[in-house]
């Protein structure tokens, strides 16, 4: 009984507040304002910032990675389709040496080897991570194509097998047509590009 | 009080406290909001991006079990140059043209007021809150220049909070603030070209 009352007292002692999020909401209409009531911005800031999303650059380049078949839960795309996506990326990763893919025969392989019902249904982290340790790859690379509305967001991650925690991701959005998706596969091949040092 | 209690209570205090010691360096990313919206591809230059924030260093804290400061969250990348890489990334994606070397872009500027992530402490749980607050201000070529604040609130409740919480909640206040200023741009892009076109603003 003694111990219950010390529990509930340790925990009455975890709460408190917080301290640096200030009640402010957004002004509904725009102000007019005079050059001279906007304040000048300091020096190092004064260059226009970049274009393009900054990444922080990761040690990536020239790993071994598993390419696994893109999931496609939009079903926009037919069967034959989603593997020729998941060909065209695992060749495009494996351009100018940003990745060595591990033939995704190999993966196939150990796939029918451990008696998974198919080559398809290996989506999930765990069935991705041990088929990536029996092939020895050093990392596994999972892009996921949903719908949202009227929109597809497709999303990759490259998982680090040794560090156990993922490298990177990326994220595109745009529309659910074959060609829509083959753009996004693009910009998200661009991103890794951008992140690889 | 007898020692075994005294031990028992910094057990049962060191499980519920939590242990949170540790800073982190997160990494964002932004799925982005905007959808092309516009037909005419109004030219913008986004100028600058200016950090106001009262605390420039970090964004965000950890806390531990009692609700004190314990560690601190930062961004793998410069803030400023972040922020400016996703608004110019919506800007691309809703119609606009950057034109940097245009002189009838629209000059637009933005000051970060704040960009945090903290969590409060609960019974047995975490309640994060996230803010993303930004002025912006518009010049347009003719000379009139528009400033307006936006403020961008989300809050989840964690059983555990992890690296990956915090950089959740910081994704998606970034994403409600992109989805409601980029698209205030653009109205007031729309409306002023209206004007300059000879149409009046009815109430």
């Amino acid at each position: 009984m003694r111990f219950i009352l010390l529990a509930a007292l340790s925990c009455l002692m975890g709460c408190g507040g917080i301290d640096h999020i200030p009640d402010v909401r957004s002004e509904s209409q725009w102000r007019t304002v005079s050059m001279a009531a906007t304040q000048a911005a300091p020096k190092e800031e004064a260059k226009p910032p970049p274009t393009e999303v900054p990444f922080r650059k990761i040690n990536v380049r020239g790993a071994y990675v598993a390419v696994f078949d893109i999931q496609d839960k939009s079903k926009a795309l037919s069967k034959m389709e989603l593997e020729s996506l998941t060909d065209y990326l695992a060749t495009k990763v494996a351009e100018n040496g940003l990745f060595h893919v591990i033939p995704r025969e190999e993966i196939k392989k150990r796939l029918l080897g451990t008696k998974k019902k198919s080559y398809k249904n290996c989506y999930d982290q765990s069935c991705q991570i041990e088929i990536g340790r029996e092939i020895a790859a050093q990392k596994t690379l999972s892009v996921n194509i949903a719908p949202i509305g009227s929109s597809c967001i497709v999303t990759a991650a490259l998982y680090d097998l040794k560090k156990a925690a993922t490298d990177a991701t990326a994220t595109t959005r745009g529309k659910c047509g074959t060609d829509a998706l083959l753009a996004q596969i693009e910009e998200i091949i661009a991103k890794f590009r951008r992140m690889a040092k | 009080m007898k020692i075994g209690h005294v031990i028992a209570l910094l057990i049962f205090s060191g499980i519920f406290a939590g242990c949170a010691f540790i800073d982190s360096t997160l990494t964002l990313a932004h799925t982005p909001v905007m959808e092309k919206t516009i037909s005419t591809a109004y030219p913008v230059f986004l100028a600058r991006v200016s950090d106001r924030r009262p605390n420039r260093n970090r964004i965000g804290c950890k806390k531990n079990g009692y609700g004190s400061e314990s560690a601190d969250l930062f961004l793998d990348v410069k803030l400023t140059d972040w922020f400016g890489g996703v608004m110019n990334e919506e800007f691309r994606r809703s119609g606009l043209s950057l034109a940097p070397d245009n002189p009838q872009a629209a000059r637009i500027e933005v000051d970060l007021l704040d960009f945090f992530v903290e969590p409060e402490v609960n019974f047995g749980s975490f309640h994060l809150y996230a803010i993303v607050h930004a002025e912006v201000i518009v010049r347009l070529p003719k000379g009139t220049t528009f400033a307006r604040r936006f403020a961008a609130h989300t809050d989840e409740s964690f059983m555990m909070v992890t690296d990956g919480s915090y950089t959740k909640m910081l994704e998606e206040a970034m994403m409600n603030w992109m989805a409601e200023a980029v698209v205030e741009i653009l109205r007031l892009l729309q409306s002023q070209a209206r004007t300059a076109a000879g149409w009046r603003v009815l109430s």
